[in-house]
């Protein structure tokens, strides 16, 4: 079926318009040219050509406006979708900077209480001995909930 | 019979849909590393050795912290972006 909507959809919206006017044309013509011999003659003909381009038309000119709302929805959510896009690349890369900012200044920090341990060392070293199970426990309580 | 079939068919070719292709962003790279494993206090006696590595894992514990708040601040960032297309 969207093989013929397809090939409708190929003929220009004028057309429909065109044909829609001169059906309703025709339509009253067969009731109202009665002077005119073709169309006496024709009467029944012509009406029921013209009724049917009339419904033809019509459901053709529904679907135009209809797919011209779609259609002005469809761009209005591109418009929208494109600056989603970018408002989430911004985003990207301001949550990225401030990461990096932050983790920057814990290596900073982590720095320099290094080379505090390492400047002090002696001295602490001197005052404090660490009993082994401390150590033990210290490791346990590090990798307590590991996978296994 | 035949006629209404044909006519509601015709009918259902206005269902057609319109859709306009979205994808959730992709998170930055940086954000989807493991936090590793802390450190062993290696076997020692020295107060310094014992300090230098439970520091260098509260500084690991700390870069982790800091990557599970950016990931959480950057997945309500991206949904409320996302979910401003309506």
């Amino acid at each position: 079926m969207w093989q013929i909507m397809w090939l409708l959809s190929l003929v220009p919206d004028a057309v429909y318009h065109v044909l829609l006017i001169l059906a309703v044309l025709a339509f009253g013509a067969s009731y109202i040219l009665k002077m005119v011999p073709f169309i006496t003659s024709n009467a029944l003909v012509i009406r029921v050509v013209s009724a049917v381009l009339i419904v033809f038309c019509t459901w053709m000119e529904g679907g135009i406006a209809n797919e011209a709302k779609w259609q002005a929805r469809v761009d209005e959510l591109e418009i929208k979708v494109a600056a989603a896009e970018k408002a989430a690349v911004e985003a990207n890369g301001r949550i990225e900077t401030v990461y990096v900012d932050r983790v920057r200044v814990v290596k900073e920090v982590q720095y320099v209480v290094q080379n505090r341990i390492a400047k002090d060392a002696a001295r602490l070293d001197l005052t404090c001995k660490i009993d082994p199970e401390a150590i033990e426990i210290l490791n346990q309580a590090a990798h307590a909930g590991d996978k296994k | 019979m035949r006629s209404a079939i044909i006519v509601s068919l015709l009918f259902m070719t206005g269902c057609v849909a319109t859709p306009v292709d979205r994808e959730f962003p992709a998170v930055p790279a940086g954000l989807t590393t493991a936090c590793a494993a802390l450190a062993d206090v290696p076997a020692t006696d020295k107060l310094s050795v014992v300090l230098t590595t439970v520091t260098q894992n509260y500084a690991q514990y700390r870069e982790c912290s800091i990557r599970v708040d950016a990931w959480n601040t950057w997945y309500n960032e991206q949904k409320k972006i996302f979910d401003s297309v309506k």
